[in-house]
């Protein structure tokens, strides 16, 4: 065996028991699901189930409205991440691209944002929302966080390493400033512009404290919240189908990051955040 | 470039309004509210200085989740910083397999730590979880995790990890596409081991990524919560009742506005000391290239 095959099959090698590791949790969850009746609490405890027993995904279904915390999950996150990517690409594009008074200030603003733990404006921000009448509702849920500063400086770090003589062409081509953002700077930052897209997506499909706060009605609770409010309200409820309903609902990202992760590793390789 | 009049505001705007309504202003007025004791109710506040600090500082209850937190830190930041680092070399070394395998690893990332904390909490079953009947088939008696006050942090600790160092490893195999091929070539040739090329050729390079996954990892750890919410909710015995979790239970549980608030700013305060110290340690370590 030459050098670099004794390598590849020491690397591999190295890396199967933390492979299993990873992945056994996710095997079982799905195992779990499928399991029925005394199956479940069996012991000793069995891997796989006797059959592909769809009955707790129906019953998931049915005990909670699942659909309706998965609607809530949709709606948010698509929100978040439509107005993050729009508005930091905007205030990106101005910092990178543009002189103005006041300049720095709006950079340090934006910096100094990205240190402000969540926790510290959780309870200001619901004083906020109970002012406006936004307790409970889609608007609480989303407009807090219709701007990202980690989302803002990642593009700065982007649309400041496009040439500047590209610009200078583009501009002699009678090109305007935001034409020149939407047909030139957009484009060759696609990567970093889409692997901000899928971060802020999984954040806002994922977050948890802050809907637990403001949501309370059954209604307008995420898939999140949902789910342990589901577990501790039907003690009765079999594991069976508690993972029944975990499965569905981690589904979307899983299934939208093992989709789109190359180029997420990509976007974060190229965007110089490596450090 | 030409001055561009109030384009670049106007561009700013959208982002900038956001981010003074629901981060600036709400963090000064963390502050403001410290400083205040505020009715549950109808939300008047009185004036009351650093009462809420003095407070604090005075509270075995917070002491203690103060060592929690550390101690949580330790459990959890360590081995993802550690373990995602020696996934994302193997992962560089080009193993069979690889893209397989990097999915793997970095599909963790996208579950929230709400739900592995749904997972886990079965896994963890002293009876019908199957952690226990591994240990059970090596012939080693596993405990009660989460409701053993011994284990409890450690078993919440293990989900976070399991959960997060993915993170890392997505960083770490940015940093080490960076890592020129010839030089460990270069290295090779002169008669370096694989542990001097690793200690003397990748690690510098590496090292800028190191700092930047340590301090998010330090920060993502300080801030962990919603697996502790649902995996112990603080308890047995309070052993995984951290600095977040009392702050939560103070402000939506007890509705201690002004108590919390003051928490809010230690904890902020605490995060920045641990990201200025990181800062400090790094400036002579951290070779930027």
């Amino acid at each position: 065996m030459g050098r670099e095959s004794r390598r590849r099959a020491w690397a591999t090698a190295i890396l199967l028991i933390p492979a299993a590791v990873q992945l056994f949790p996710l095997l079982y969850l799905v195992s779990m699901s499928f399991k029925v009746g005394g199956e479940v609490m069996a012991y000793p405890p069995r891997l796989l189930p006797n059959s592909l027993d769809w009955s707790n995904y129906a019953a998931a279904l049915r005990a909670a409205p699942l659909a309706r915390f998965l609607l809530n999950s949709a709606v948010v996150a698509c929100a978040i991440t439509a107005l993050q990517v729009v508005t930091s690409v905007l205030a990106a594009f101005a910092l990178a691209r543009m002189e103005f008074r006041g300049k720095a200030l709006a950079f340090a603003l934006v910096v100094a944002t990205m240190l402000v733990p969540g926790e510290v404006t959780l309870i200001p921000n619901y004083f906020t929302l109970a002012r406006l009448d936004w307790i409970d509702t889609y608007a609480g849920l989303i407009v807090p966080f219709s701007a990202s500063g980690f989302g803002i400086f990642l593009l700065y770090q982007f649309f400041r390493s496009i040439p500047k003589e590209l610009e200078e062409a583009a501009t002699l081509d009678g090109a305007s400033r935001l034409r020149f953002l939407v047909q030139i700077a957009v484009p060759l930052s696609m990567p970093a512009v889409l692997a901000f897209g899928v971060y802020a997506f999984i954040n806002a499909w994922n977050m948890y404290l802050w809907p637990l706060a403001v949501t309370q009605s059954t209604a307008m609770q995420t898939a999140q919240i949902g789910l342990g409010m589901f577990r501790s309200q039907n003690e009765s409820v079999s594991w069976g189908v508690i993972m029944a309903a975990t499965t569905i609902l981690i589904s979307p990202t899983v299934l939208l990051f093992a989709a789109t992760q190359k180029q997420f590793v990509r976007g974060i390789t190229m965007s110089g955040l490596k450090g | 470039m030409r001055r561009a009049g109030a384009l670049p505001w106007l561009l700013l705007l959208p982002a900038l309004l956001p981010l003074c309504a629901f981060i600036v202003y709400p963090a000064l007025e963390s502050l403001r509210l410290s400083l205040h004791e505020v009715a549950p109710f109808s939300g008047r506040a009185a004036f009351v200085g650093l009462e809420n600090y003095r407070l604090l500082a005075g509270s075995p209850e917070y002491a203690h989740c103060a060592r929690v937190s550390l101690l949580f830190l330790v459990y959890t930041a360590a081995p993802s910083v550690l373990i995602g680092l020696g996934v994302a070399l193997a992962l560089d070394a080009n193993p069979f397999f690889s893209g397989l395998l990097r999915t793997l690893f970095v599909l963790p990332v996208s579950i929230s730590s709400a739900m592995a904390a749904m997972l886990w909490i079965f896994l963890y079953n002293p009876t019908a979880g199957y952690l226990n009947r591994i240990l059970e088939l090596a012939g080693i008696a596993g405990p009660n995790w989460l409701g053993d006050p011994r284990w409890a942090l450690p078993a919440v600790a293990i989900a976070t990890v399991w959960k997060e160092f993915g993170f890392n490893v997505i960083f770490f195999l940015a940093g080490l596409a960076s890592v020129p091929p010839e030089l460990t070539e270069a290295a090779r040739l002169d008669g370096a081991g694989p542990w001097a090329r690793f200690r003397h050729v990748t690690l510098p390079i590496l090292s800028p990524t190191l700092f930047f996954v340590t301090v998010v990892s330090v920060i993502n750890s300080f801030q962990s919560f919603g697996q502790i919410h649902i995996l112990t909710g603080g308890g047995p015995a309070g052993r995984t009742d951290t600095l977040v979790y009392n702050l939560y239970r103070d402000a939506f549980v007890h509705f201690r506005t002004g108590y919390a608030s003051a928490q809010a700013v230690v904890l902020f305060v605490i995060i920045l000391a641990a990201t200025a110290i990181q800062f400090r340690l790094a400036q002579r370590r951290v070779h930027y290239g």
